[in-house]
């Protein structure tokens, strides 16, 4: 059992203080291009999750609340919207009536291959930066 | 060529971008939760971090912090007068032009009991980020390959 070193030292705020300006870029970046296409942050990273789940079970209102961090009465409000301007489409679930899963529209598909593409690149160029700094903090606790 | 661009992305991408972003979003949580405990604002916090980070020597001024928190200049100078207001800077007026932000011993200590959770925190994230990072990468170079053959 390795015991953390109880001293922080100049560089562990700096490369604390660095992780948190690279991820700002990101989420700074993120939301800009997602606003390009004419999505606020918060759709976007909803039909991600969507996108991006994986299992059984299609996805819930209930699972992308757990996946945003979000009330479960504010994704439903968020579902609202995004079925509304026609990126997501609700399906009664076959095995449980009263619960409704959640579908991408061609629509939605169209825009998150744009957004995750530029993604990709704007990832390409940030991860060795923070594969870095993340390692160096691994690092100073388990020396 | 039918590969390159947007046309090039598999499922793994998508699933691991939103890996990527959960973790992103747990850890802010966490850290937003932690700064609060203590009184400060996610973004007082921030603030706070920015400065205790600089290089020995580096001096923020306001809007060297507004250009670190991605934040107007006039978001920037106000926060900046609500850490003077709440003891956390001293802003130092020597060069009018150019304000320079100092921590006070309040701020250095609420940082080094923020600090330690948070290390803590991305030690725990970071396999899962690094991970979703990797296959990022590795995917683009997998597309530039086969695009190469």
């Amino acid at each position: 059992m390795k015991t953390p070193r109880t001293g922080l030292t100049d560089a562990d705020y700096e490369a604390l203080s660095n992780l948190r300006y690279t991820l700002r870029r990101f989420m700074d970046f993120s939301t800009s291009a997602a606003q390009e296409e004419g999505l606020p942050t918060q759709q976007h990273q909803a039909l991600l999750a969507i996108k991006g789940h994986r299992g059984e079970d299609a996805m819930t209102i209930g699972m992308l609340a757990e996946r945003l961090l979000i009330a479960p009465h504010s994704a439903t409000e968020l579902v609202g919207r995004l079925v509304s301007a026609g990126y997501v489409s609700r399906r009664a679930d076959p095995n449980d009536k009263r619960r409704q899963t959640l579908e991408l529209t061609d629509k939605a598909e169209g825009v998150l291959k744009r957004l995750t593409a530029i993604h990709l690149t704007e990832i390409r160029e940030m991860a060795p930066q923070l594969i870095h700094i993340l390692k160096r903090l691994q690092d100073e606790i388990e020396p | 060529m039918a590969s390159s661009g947007s046309g090039g992305l598999s499922e793994v991408d998508y699933e691991a971008l939103a890996n990527l972003r959960y973790r992103i979003r747990k850890f802010r949580q966490f850290s937003t939760k932690a700064a609060e405990k203590l009184g400060l604002t996610p973004q007082q916090h921030q603030a706070l971090l920015a400065i205790k980070g600089l290089r020995s020597g580096g001096q923020m001024s306001v809007s060297m912090l507004a250009e670190r928190l991605f934040v107007p200049a006039a978001s920037a100078a106000e926060l900046a007068r609500s850490l003077e207001e709440h003891g956390y800077v001293i802003v130092d007026v020597k060069q009018r032009r150019r304000p320079i932000l100092r921590l006070t011993d309040k701020a250095e200590e609420i940082l080094r009991r923020l600090t330690p959770a948070h290390l803590y925190e991305i030690r725990e994230m970071a396999p899962e980020l690094m991970l979703a990072l990797r296959v990022l990468q590795d995917h683009r170079r997998m597309e530039v390959a086969a695009w190469m053959q």
